[in-house]
């Protein structure tokens, strides 16, 4: 069966989507959802998905010191196909692994080796290095597709991944092993975010925040619940400069729910200027308070919330920035050198904003 | 892209370069109308409503020159790099070097060197401005240039640096929104209201493209022909045994030709109190270049920080990251109609690709999170197998679903359990249906059931004979063993049924001889269940009385016994 092949993507510039000549649109054949940009290169690897089994994950290039339209587009040769559509993406953190690594997570945790140091089109391709599937040793063949993961920036020799089977694992990448195993919910775990080296968060379908320290895998904490019993919480973020601070998203929801996990139970604001539900948070890299959310309405909006809680007005928070991107915005990721920019998903395109 | 610079320190040079190309055309401006300075004050982004010294050009009188590399550098490049200078010195008073008591600041300058103009100049450093309060907040609100004559004159409540200007002898200020913030220019010489320079300048801004000369050195004309006033011999650095500062006061209070010495103390004083303050706190989002703080400087201040809440209805902050040239991000603005908070549309088509990325497998085999987990060139024959499966199953589930009657949905699981519950309820009425139609029409029951006995085994037979088993403990029970021929007969009888059990050994004809003498006995069968234990064969029989007439069960068993035993 032949997969998709990749037509030489058109950068659209200004005309298409966007009138501002400050974002860059790259058009691929199929709907994106995962986005990943590389700490160590100005590379952004975006996953299609397509509900079967050949999927793509394409490699884009841009130059963040003379962005230009052209100058965003896709790298076939490092480009790659892919099992299953990608729910999430990363990059190894920075200063890591000597070789740039992208993990992706579908039906299992697969490590892909890219060679990002040459982007022309004379590049070696990427490979797959290793699996890891926590498929049970016995008969069965099933494994539990996975929804999230999450790479530990402190000790990155640990992937968080969560799965619809209600469990959480940790992998040891280097040797390829579980390093602990955890049921985290009682319902399928949507989100796992880690917050120190031995510590994280992960939402999950029965609707509660948990945090979990991999020094007694005991308990956990419940750091808030939602409102209205088992609505699911679709989404979390957890503010890496000021470790106070998560972002969730609930289903069906046009809010997003801050929590300051000192004060368990109560969110800290809940953002209400979206008009449609919100898909997708992301805090800023560098910056203790601020905030970018996109959703349904094709909004994304870049949020600063007041020091003290006690500073949330009564309306609420607005929004400080607004963009609008036409179309349903599916996912955003902040590059996390550059804080000056963002990419977006938006049905099969992938737009990088400058902030 | 630099890979392993921190971003902290990419942005200095970031906006360096911005940042000169910037002032530079502020020198432009201030030196095309001969005017003291220019300063640019725009919307802090470390404390979002204020406005605070973003930018500026000194063009006023230099006092001293260094002698170092003073043969070298022109006058122009002396005045351009004064700017510099000043921001450099405002700079080390600022960071920690503001020990009072102690070392002369590492700066090029040091505060005796300076003017009174650029004194005034360093000064406006310090201030912050909300909307609507002083010279630039005004012009900031309003939207609108703000002239103001004699600003030496004038009261700190308008003009809160008019004390300050009164010892700078700037006499004209000038506020103009512009990019966002305001720009403001002062002069020395009273010059009167003009719109035609407010326009000038509006343009030709943007027009002028000075040429950077401040960093690069210049062939250098002859120090001679520089300015008056430039002594190049012996200018004497006093040492500094007493904080700068101070003698910053000092001068002042003789420059005063008023004597209004409380209110320049005051200043002085709360400048003082603001490099200790600046010790303290430390600059809070590390990205954002220009550290930026509040100096309430007026006696005033405790009044008009009463009144800062901003009327306006719309609320506008602009939040520049860095200058807003080329962001893709506008301004939130809360629309006149727009709801506090606004109810999600949830139309069922929320989240789509979200929720279906958490599906978790919808897109896998069988949809119930099971994967064929193989090698990745042997997947795709697994799927077209498991494919194909899949399509016969689901065929056979539809075939089932139009089978049963009552089936309404279309998921497997109800399917199955309609399917189930169908079933029981068939075999009840089955049941039911034998016993009423054996009940209604016995004699061609009778024929038929007994065609069809040979071989036949009715499922429901099996449950009713254990019903009778337990009747049988009940109902009174005769049954007549032959041991010895190992032959058995059983007859037990119930209301209306009668149960008879046989075992013999296979004979031929054997069976016909047995209803043969049933018929004989005018007993109708209702059922046969027959079996080969062991070699013999086995008859259960349910019949009834054919007639009212009873027949005594002994007489049956002999019959059935006759009927057994002949040949």
């Amino acid at each position: 069966m032949d997969h998709p092949k990749l037509p030489p993507s058109t950068a659209a510039g200004a005309a298409d989507t966007a009138p501002n000549p400050h974002a860059f649109t790259c058009e691929l054949p199929h709907s994106i959802y995962a986005l990943a940009f590389s700490p160590a290169a100005p590379v952004l690897a975006a996953g299609s998905f397509l509900e079967d089994l050949h999927n793509r994950v394409s490699i884009l290039t841009f130059d963040p010191a003379h962005p230009s339209a052209a100058s965003f587009r896709a790298v076939p040769a490092l480009s790659f196909d892919h099992p299953y559509p990608p729910t999430k993406l990363q990059f190894n953190p920075r200063g890591a692994a000597s070789t740039p690594l992208l993990a992706s997570s579908s039906d299992a945790l697969r490590l892909w080796h890219a060679p990002l140091d040459d982007l022309s089109a004379a590049a070696p391709p990427t490979e797959l290095r290793s699996v890891l599937d926590n498929r049970k040793a016995s008969a069965s063949e099933f494994s539990a597709p996975l929804t999230s993961f999450d790479w530990n920036e402190i000790e990155p020799r640990r992937i968080g991944t969560a799965s619809i089977d209600t469990t959480c694992t940790v992998w040891d990448v280097e040797r390829g092993v579980v390093e602990t195993q955890l049921i985290a919910h009682d319902k399928a775990v949507h989100d796992i975010a880690w917050g120190e080296a031995g510590v994280f968060a992960s939402v999950s379908a029965d609707g509660s925040v948990r945090v979990f320290d991999l020094r007694d895998k005991e308990h956990s904490t419940i750091v808030y619940e939602s409102p209205r019993p088992d609505t699911p919480l679709l989404r979390l973020a957890w503010n890496r400069f000021d470790l106070r601070y998560m972002a969730a998203l609930l289903m069906d929801s046009s809010a997003v729910v801050v929590l300051d996990i000192r004060a368990p139970g109560v969110p800290v604001a809940e953002l209400h200027r979206h008009a449609g539900c919100v898909n997708a948070v992301a805090w800023a890299p560098q910056a203790p308070r601020h905030l970018c959310s996109g959703g349904d309405d094709g909004q994304a909006l870049i949020w600063e919330l007041p020091e003290t809680p006690a500073a949330v007005p009564a309306e609420g928070i607005d929004p400080v920035l607004v963009y609008d991107a036409g179309a349903e915005i599916n996912q955003l990721q902040w590059v996390a050198g550059h804080p000056d920019w963002m990419g977006i998903a938006i049905e099969n395109k992938v737009q990088l904003l400058r902030v | 892209m630099a890979q392993s610079a921190p971003p902290s320190q990419e942005e200095p040079t970031h906006l360096a370069s911005s940042g000169k190309q910037f002032r530079n055309q502020l020198a432009a401006v201030v030196r095309s109308i001969n005017w003291t300075y220019a300063i640019f004050w725009s919307i802090s982004t470390s404390r979002p409503g204020f406005l605070t010294w973003k930018d500026g050009f000194y063009n006023g009188e230099i006092k001293t020159r260094k002698i170092a590399n003073s043969t070298d550098l022109t006058a122009d490049q002396l005045v351009l790099d004064r700017s510099e200078q000043l921001r450099e010195l405002y700079q080390s008073l600022l960071s920690g070097e503001c020990d009072h008591r102690a070392r002369r600041p590492a700066a090029t300058l040091s505060p005796e060197d300076l003017g009174d103009a650029e004194w005034y100049y360093t000064v406006c450093m310090t201030y912050g401005f909300r909307p609507g309060q002083g010279l630039p907040g005004k012009s900031f609100v309003s939207n609108q240039h703000v002239w103001l004559c004699n600003a030496q004159l004038a009261d700190t409540k308008s003009f809160q640096r008019a004390l300050l200007a009164k010892t700078a002898s700037i006499q004209t200020v000038l506020c103009i929104p512009f990019m966002g913030g305001v720009l403001e220019l002062g002069t020395a010489e009273k010059v009167l209201e003009d719109t035609n320079i407010v326009n000038r300048i509006g343009t030709s801004f943007w027009e002028i493209q000075f040429p950077t000369c401040s960093e690069s050195e210049e062939p250098s004309s002859s120090p001679s022909e520089n300015e008056p006033g430039d002594d190049e011999a012996n200018i004497v650095f006093e040492d500094v045994d007493h904080n700068a500062v101070e003698g910053m006061m000092s001068r002042e209070i003789d420059c005063l030709s008023d004597g209004n010495l409380e209110l320049i103390t005051k200043e002085i004083d709360e400048l003082y109190g603001l490099c200790d303050e600046l010790d303290v706190r430390a600059l809070e989002d590390n990205w954002i270049m220009s550290g930026s703080f509040e100096v309430m400087s007026s006696p005033e201040a405790a009044s008009v920080s009463d009144a800062e809440r901003i009327t306006d209805d719309v609320v506008t902050l602009s939040y520049s990251f860095q200058s807003s040239r080329s962001s893709c991000f506008t301004p939130w603005k809360r629309s006149s109609d727009s709801l506090e908070d606004v109810a999600a549309s949830v139309a069922g088509e929320s989240q789509k690709l979200l929720k279906k990325s958490l599906a978790g497998g919808a897109w896998t085999n069988g949809g119930g999170g099971g994967t064929a987990r193989a090698r990745e060139s042997n997947v795709k024959g697994h799927v077209m197998s498991e494919r194909r499966r899949r399509e016969k199953l689901n065929e056979m589930f539809l075939i089932l679903k139009s089978l049963v009657p009552s089936i309404h949905k279309v998921d497997k699981a109800s399917i199955l359990a309609e399917t189930i519950a169908y079933l029981k309820q068939l075999e009840q009425r089955v049941e039911e249906l034998e016993f009423s139609r054996a009940l209604s029409r016995p004699v061609e029951t009778a024929g038929r059931k007994r065609h069809d006995v040979a071989g036949k085994i009715l499922a429901g037979s099996k449950r009713k004979a254990s019903e009778f088993g337990d009747a049988n403990t009940e109902k009174g029970h005769l049954s007549k063993k032959d041991h010895g021929s190992s032959n058995m007969v059983n007859v037990t009888v119930m209301d209306k049924e009668v149960l008879l059990e046989v075992r013999c050994r296979w004979k031929e004809l054997l069976m016909t001889r047995v209803f043969d003498a049933l018929k004989a006995l005018r007993l109708d069968v209702l059922s046969v269940q027959s079996s080969t234990p062991g070699g013999l064969l086995a008859l259960k029989i349910r019949a009834q009385h054919a007639d009212s007439a009873a027949v005594a069960p002994g007489m049956i068993s002999e019959a059935l016994q006759r009927a057994i035993g002949k040949g």
